[in-house]
């Protein structure tokens, strides 16, 4: 089933990015390796490397039990228990994706209500670091799968577009960790960077035509400049990698 | 024995400047030797100031009365008031200070003028070059170059430059890869010191009668002076070829922080070598010094830093000061962390680091502009100047050519590069998240330049005690001229040739600082999920920390609780409307914003925008009416204030023009939304209400190929044309016009018949599409009037009267 995915298939992008390593699922030796296993199409593995390793999925497993309360699935609510995370202006947003389908690469839509250990690691991957052994190809899809799940954290309303409505969105939960909150500053802000979008993307307008919003081609010409696949990742799936791509 | 410097320098100059030829030429007046320091003003007069030929000879015998005329002095009883003196002596260091500075700047001008040459070779090459060529000069004369003296070059020319890389440092990229860059400066460096020294000293014993005095701590301080990359050669190098930040970053750090290692070494083998014996625990409190001498500069760094932050804060009266405080106060950190042997340069760039964010949110934009531009001038000139020394010096100084101790001292400096590098990095790899590949390991090992830092450090060895200091410079400097020259002039090529990536060029846009926010959050989150305290986690514990505290006390008034989003906003917003004033005015738009407006991005509005032609004809004779008077109102007012004002700056003015006519538009568009009731979005955003009125209209401008569009001038006071506005681009090729076109000339304050054009636009807005009158004078009530940015020349806005 994962396997077409990686094919040609327009609008698809190779979005499995695998937190299942081949070795790492039997070596990791814990209850985790029940969920994890056998169940993908071994021609994806020959194209994404094992992002996370027997090491990491432990811990990763630790603390999905200390989150669920020894629940094999973790709630919304599990996510309140995190004081740090009470301090993050997008603390919804990012509670938001680990339950969105669509980063869960589930075929249909929507929110899941619960997320199991798969699903948990499913997110994780999107933090993978980059790993030197990628070539072009690699590269480029691992560039758009992290997009596109920040992709997905802007598009709340699941339309394939950033609106303007959206990205007010976003901008007002950026500076609502501000105490003074002018929202007359977040939306002006908002606005500014939709024109910037617009003018980026569309190029020369006329009155009469429309810019409904960010799509995603959109939102990969905005993001050329940064780098994302050396910035989106997170730390601790940098452990020494143990599995090897098969 | 200075004197010389400036009138050779003189010579040197002849080329650039004509004015200086006859001084030169006058030098060559036969002055007795026992008074050299008449010689030069001897021929001052003719030369600089513009004193007749006459007088000079005038003054001369009054002035030498002890020389050749003294006779005549001595014959008259009370000597007539000069009325004309030279005093040579009183201005001579001040005046061959100048005279070098200019040298350098000239040189640096030429080298600029000759893009073909600067482009192949770095301009720290040429100069170096053109030092060698003045000492040479100034040899051939007869007279002794002056030398690059370490305290000249420790105490006044390093410091701006390492300000100016502490100031701008990208901080972001810094931190995070605060390891890898600790690690080869730190680590890298003592291994270069070490190798390098054991090595020479294995050279020294085998290497013949000249080499065997040399004993292992001598060889040790050479390699520790030696080992050192040179901040001043790297950035020299480096600003030239764009190589990719991270690159970029990596090897200049590695040449800042390296200061440290280098100073504790350097005392530390200089004090060793006078003792009998050293013990271990001389060897333990060296080791001991590093921590204190790197910490304890960083420790002065940011005392001074926040003392300056604290400073600004208060500066809102006087702000002609306020960069001033910023240069003293670093100056100070540098001279302070030198009094007690710390290392300036961790200190001066620990005080950049830390004034920076709250300094620049005190103090006004035209004092951050001057301390940009004063960094970034002295710097480059304090760079000029050293790689002229460099050169003058080399010509100037004692040599003793070892061969076998040059040679081995170039080829071990290399491989200690390049070994050091490789292993370093092969360390490194194992916790980086971003691997340097092979690739970039070669560029940082041949990024590995060495400068004027080691060569000061030389020339301070004292002689007593390091009678083999000649040698040592020698070596030195030839290391110096073939990092410079071989590797410097080489490595563009290089990186062109492996591709290693290079710098993009972006425009730091609001998108990408939104994103780049999001990111981060995002990343803090899912480490605060998965529970791992990583960078992200700490980063955003300093943020909070900062933002709770810190700026309160550093920074004055609202300010303090601005959050970062939209300080950064509101600082493109200024960056765009000075772009907008400086570009010479309202026609072209150059920021992103020009070409769409927010009816495009928000649809809703449209129906705002579509009623507007539909107007009734009387209806839109009022609207226009209003925004007339408006318009004119802040013409008019501004018109009086600019002529009133013996000192305007145009930039400034032009400037607040804009942010009044920006302030206007969003009045009138308020005062349009009411009058047409309709009731939607009456709270725009004010962007998107100043995006609307401000820029909507200039945004559709006839295209380019309308170039022979007939000009319209417009006279504000006649009765006949309402508008006192037009677009300042149209105005500016009317100017152009007028000066080729005589009969237009004369019908300048005439309002023309505009004749359609512009066929290609199909855009209401666009003048030239629209034939109807109303609808062009809608457009022009709409735009802002454009700056005047020479007056003299806009005849349009001149009322007749004149």
């Amino acid at each position: 089933m994962f396997a077409a995915l990686h094919g040609p298939a327009p609008g698809r992008f190779c979005s499995r990015v695998l937190p299942r390593a081949p070795g790492a699922g039997g070596s990791a030796g814990t209850s985790a390796g029940t969920s994890m296993g056998t169940s993908t199409g071994t021609s994806t593995l020959s194209l994404c490397p094992p992002p996370v390793t027997s090491d990491q999925i432990e811990h990763l497993h630790r603390r999905f039990k200390q989150l669920s309360r020894d629940q094999l699935t973790i709630r919304k609510e599990n996510f309140d228990s995190i004081p740090d995370l009470e301090f993050n202006p997008i603390r919804s947003k990012i509670v938001h994706a680990f339950f969105d389908k669509r980063n869960l690469r589930q075929e249909s839509d929507g929110l899941a209500d619960e997320i199991d250990f798969e699903d948990f690691l499913t997110i994780m991957s999107y933090f993978r670091p980059i790993e030197t052994s990628m070539d072009e190809e690699q590269l480029e899809r691992f560039r758009r799968d992290k997009l596109k799940f920040l992709f997905h954290m802007y598009d709340s309303d699941r339309d394939g577009k950033i609106t303007l409505h959206e990205y007010r969105n976003v901008v007002e939960e950026l500076l609502s960790g501000n105490p003074h909150l002018e929202k007359e500053a977040a939306r002006s802000i908002a606005d500014g960077a939709m024109m910037e979008a617009a003018s980026i993307c569309v190029g020369q307008m006329g009155p009469d035509q429309v810019y409904e919003g960010i799509t995603f081609e959109d939102f990969l010409k905005m993001w050329q400049g940064i780098d994302i696949e050396t910035k989106m990742h997170v730390r601790f799936l940098n452990m020494e990698p143990i599995g090897h791509c098969y | 024995m200075n004197e010389h410097q400036g009138s050779s320098g003189l010579k040197a100059l002849q080329g650039y400047l004509p004015l200086l030829e006859r001084c030169s030429g006058l030098q060559a007046d036969p002055v007795p030797a026992s008074e050299p320091l008449q010689r030069f003003p001897g021929a001052e007069p003719g030369g600089i100031t513009t004193a007749p030929p006459a007088s000079a000879q005038e003054i001369e015998p009054l002035h030498k009365q002890p020389g050749n005329h003294s006779g005549e002095g001595a014959a008259k009883p009370r000597k007539a008031f000069p009325v004309l003196g030279i005093d040579y002596g009183h201005v001579r260091i001040p005046f061959e200070i100048s005279l070098w500075i200019l040298l350098a700047c000239l040189m640096k001008l030429g080298f600029h003028v000759i893009p073909s040459v600067s482009n192949i070779v770095p301009e720290s090459c040429l100069l170096i070059v053109v030092g060698l060529l003045v000492g040479g000069l100034i040899k051939g004369v007869g007279e002794k170059p002056p030398i690059l003296r370490s305290e000249i070059f420790f105490l006044f020319l390093l410091p701006p430059i390492i300000l100016d890389a502490g100031y701008f440092l990208p901080l972001r990229q810094f931190t995070e890869n605060l390891g890898t860059i600790l690690i080869f400066a730190v680590v890298g460096t003592l291994w270069n010191a070490f190798f390098l020294g054991g090595l020479m000293y294995a050279v020294c014993q085998v290497g013949g009668t000249g080499l065997n005095h040399i004993g292992l701590l001598a060889n040790l301080l050479f390699g520790s002076i030696i080992s050192a990359v040179d901040p001043v050669a790297v950035l020299a190098v480096f600003e030239e070829i764009h190589i990719n930040e991270l690159l970029h970053i990596l090897v200049f750090g590695e040449s800042l922080l390296n200061d440290a290692v280098t100073v504790v070494l350097y005392h530390l083998f200089e004090e060793f070598a006078n003792f009998e014996q050293v013990t271990i625990i001389d060897i333990i409190l060296g080791f001991l010094s590093f921590f204190v001498v790197s910490l304890g500069g960083v420790f002065v760094g940011v005392i001074y830093g926040v003392i300056a932050a604290f400073t600004s804060r208060f500066t809102s009266h006087i702000r002609v000061i306020e960069p001033l405080f910023v240069f003293l106060y670093s100056y100070m950190a540098y001279l302070s962390a030198e009094l007690f042997h710390l290392s300036g340069i961790m200190a001066l760039i620990a005080s950049g680091v830390v004034m920076r964010p709250y300094v620049e949110a005190n103090i006004s934009h035209k004092s951050h502009t001057t301390i940009k531009y004063f960094l970034k001038m002295w710097s480059s000139v304090s760079e000029t100047l050293i790689f002229i020394f460099l050169g003058v010096s080399t010509v100037a100084g004692h040599h003793y050519w070892n061969w076998t101790f040059v040679i081995s001292t170039l080829l071990f400096c290399l491989i200690a590069r390049v070994l050091g590098v490789l292993g370093l990095t092969w360390f490194i790899n194992k916790f980086r998240i971003v691997k340097l590949t092979p690739k970039d390991q070669f560029i940082i090992a041949y990024g590995g330049l060495r400068g004027a830092i080691a060569f000061s450090l030389c020339y301070l060895l004292d002689y007593e005690h390091f009678n083999m200091r000649d040698m040592f410079l020698t070596a030195i400097i030839t290391v110096i001229f073939f990092t410079v020259f071989v590797q410097g002039m080489t490595i563009r090529p290089l990186v062109d040739l492996l591709a290693v990536k290079k710098k993009q060029e972006t425009k730091r846009s609001i998108n990408e600082e939104i994103h780049t926010q999001f990111l981060d959050h995002l990343l803090t989150g899912i480490e605060d999920i998965c529970g791992h305290y990583g960078h992200h986690h700490w980063k955003d514990k300093l943020n909070r920390f900062n933002k709770k505290y810190v700026k309160k006390c550093l920074i004055a008034g609202e300010r303090s609780k601005e959050p970062q989003l939209i300080a950064f906003y509101h600082k493109m917003e200024m960056k765009q409307a000075i772009e907008l004033v400086e570009s010479g005015g309202l026609g072209k738009i150059p920021s992103a914003v020009s070409t769409v407006s927010m009816q495009n991005i928000q649809p809703k509005t449209l129906p705002v925008e579509r009623a507007l032609p539909a107007l009734s004809k009387d209806k839109e004779e009022e609207i226009r009416k209003i925004l007339r008077n408006n318009l004119q109102k802040t013409r008019q007012r501004l018109r009086s204030y600019n002529r009133h004002t013996l000192v305007a700056d145009p930039y400034e003015e032009a400037w607040n023009q804009m942010l009044l006519r920006r302030q206007k538009a969003r009045q009138l568009e308020q005062k349009i939304n009411n009058y047409l009731t309709v009731p939607a979005h009456k709270l725009d955003s004010p962007t998107m209400s100043r995006a609307r009125i401000g820029s909507d209209p200039l945004a559709y401008e006839p295209k380019p190929d309308s170039e022979n569009l007939p000009i319209i001038t417009i006279d504000p006071a006649s009765p006949q044309s309402p508008e006192s506005v037009d677009l300042a681009n149209e105005e500016l090729k009317g100017s152009s016009h007028l000066s080729s076109s005589p009969e237009e000339d004369e019908e300048g304050l005439v309002m023309r018949v505009k004749e359609p054009s512009s066929p290609g636009t199909d855009d209401v807005f666009t003048p030239g599409t629209s034939d109807s009158p109303s609808n062009q004078r809608m457009l022009r009530c709409l735009s802002d009037p454009g700056p005047r940015p020479e007056p003299e020349e806009g005849e349009p806005f001149i009322p007749k009267g004149q």
